[in-house]
């Protein structure tokens, strides 16, 4: 049975003949009158077009073993990213504690040193577990624009773009992140995050 | 046809990596990364090339290209969520440029069958692709199943494939399209 304003799923069997007469004649009277049933019509009917322009050919069984072998050939692969470890200089929850403190994360400075130059990040408790986390990154070779990865035991969560002058920002993030990674140029620096205290 | 997963009761039920993580893994030496890279895409950069008008030998030579220049890009590729857009752009360039070499020693009736989307609907082709990847999982495969395999197969073969009943697939379709609809207006490509 239709409702008055049909589901989008209703909609997508109207526009691909899949119901009754009596059904597809409600169906069309509510799109004819109601401008969000017309709008979800016009996407199927957009989506079902734009999927015909390409159908998914399956290339030949040869071709796909020629495109897996592409990697165990070290010519084509581009040189092997080093990604630095990052040395944690300061946790201000060490500093005024002597140990860290769930308590002081409210506002947290932490800072680290690599290879390459110092970063340091603001950490403020943004509740339901989450923070929000405040960079600025100090290359020792000038600043420049840098990708901000997050991670979770290795997958990755969350990316923000610095500012020129190497300022980053990203909010709401889960304290169970635990990995941090900078990416400018050829330098991949990597420090590992402590934020499950929050 | 579309190979898809193995039915439900076989599955073990974790998520997919995103194209992001395999680049990640890839840029880590990680061979299975590769492979599975390989499986997500190699059906839509072949089908780009050959849509753009090359036979299938020079479509199989094209697609391999794309993944050497995807192999060389990987300490560059930066955005790394609209990896198919990428994958697809890079195809038909390559396509468009061997087309116009081998139509210099072909005659005009021998030449395949050329298809020129305009700019706009290829930017729609792109922005889909790009939305079934954020989609992933069992609905991009469903989708894919269901609206971008040639053979068009039933009802029922994508129900026996998937492991579900036949009255699961519509309204699961139903979702995965509401799914899509969300992430493309989202981007405001469509």
């Amino acid at each position: 049975m239709v409702t008055r304003r049909p589901t989008f799923t209703e909609i997508v069997d109207w526009i691909e003949g899949r119901l009754s007469d009596e059904q597809a004649d409600r169906v069309a009277a509510v799109v004819a009158a109601d401008d969000s049933s017309a709008d979800a019509a016009a996407w199927m009917t957009q989506f079902l077009a734009d999927a015909r322009r390409l159908p998914l050919e399956t290339p030949p069984p040869a071709l796909s073993a020629r495109l897996r072998a592409l990697f165990d050939d070290a010519s084509n692969l581009p040189p092997e990213v080093r990604w630095a470890s990052a040395r944690l200089l300061y946790d201000t929850r060490e500093a005024m504690t002597g140990t860290r403190s769930a308590d002081l994360l409210d506002h947290t400075h932490l800072a680290f040193e690599t290879e390459h130059g110092r970063f340091v990040v603001e950490v403020r408790r943004a509740g339901g577990g989450e923070v929000d986390l405040h960079g600025l990154l100090l290359l020792d070779d000038g600043s420049a624009a840098a990708d901000v990865t997050l991670l979770e035991a290795g997958a990755v969560r969350r990316r923000a773009r610095t500012t020129a002058d190497g300022r980053f920002e990203l909010t709401q993030v889960p304290v169970t992140i635990d990995e941090l990674r900078i990416a400018v140029r050829d330098v991949r620096v990597s420090a590992t995050l402590d934020l499950a205290q929050a | 046809m579309i190979p898809l997963r193995p039915p439900r009761a076989s599955r073990v039920q974790v998520a997919e990596p995103t194209d992001a993580e395999l680049l990640e893994r890839c840029r880590r030496r990680d061979g299975e990364a590769w492979n599975l890279l390989v499986t997500r895409y190699e059906r839509l950069v072949y089908s780009v090339a050959r849509r753009n008008g090359l036979s299938e030998e020079d479509a199989a030579d094209v697609t391999q290209g794309t993944f050497v220049a995807l192999l060389d890009a990987l300490g560059r590729l930066r955005d790394e969520e609209r990896l198919a857009s990428w994958l697809m752009t890079v195809t038909r360039r390559q396509a468009w440029r061997v087309r116009n070499l081998s139509r210099r020693d072909v005659q005009l009736e021998q030449a395949p069958d050329i298809v020129d989307d305009s700019s706009e609907d290829w930017a729609a082709v792109l922005a889909l692709h790009d939305g079934l990847a954020e989609l992933g999982g069992t609905c991009r495969s469903l989708l894919e199943a269901l609206y971008l395999d040639p053979e068009s197969p039933s009802y029922a073969e994508i129900a026996a494939r998937f492991g579900r009943s036949i009255g699961g697939i519509g309204p699961l379709r139903g979702r995965c399209l509401e799914k899509l609809r969300a992430i493309l207006t989202e981007d405001e490509a469509w």
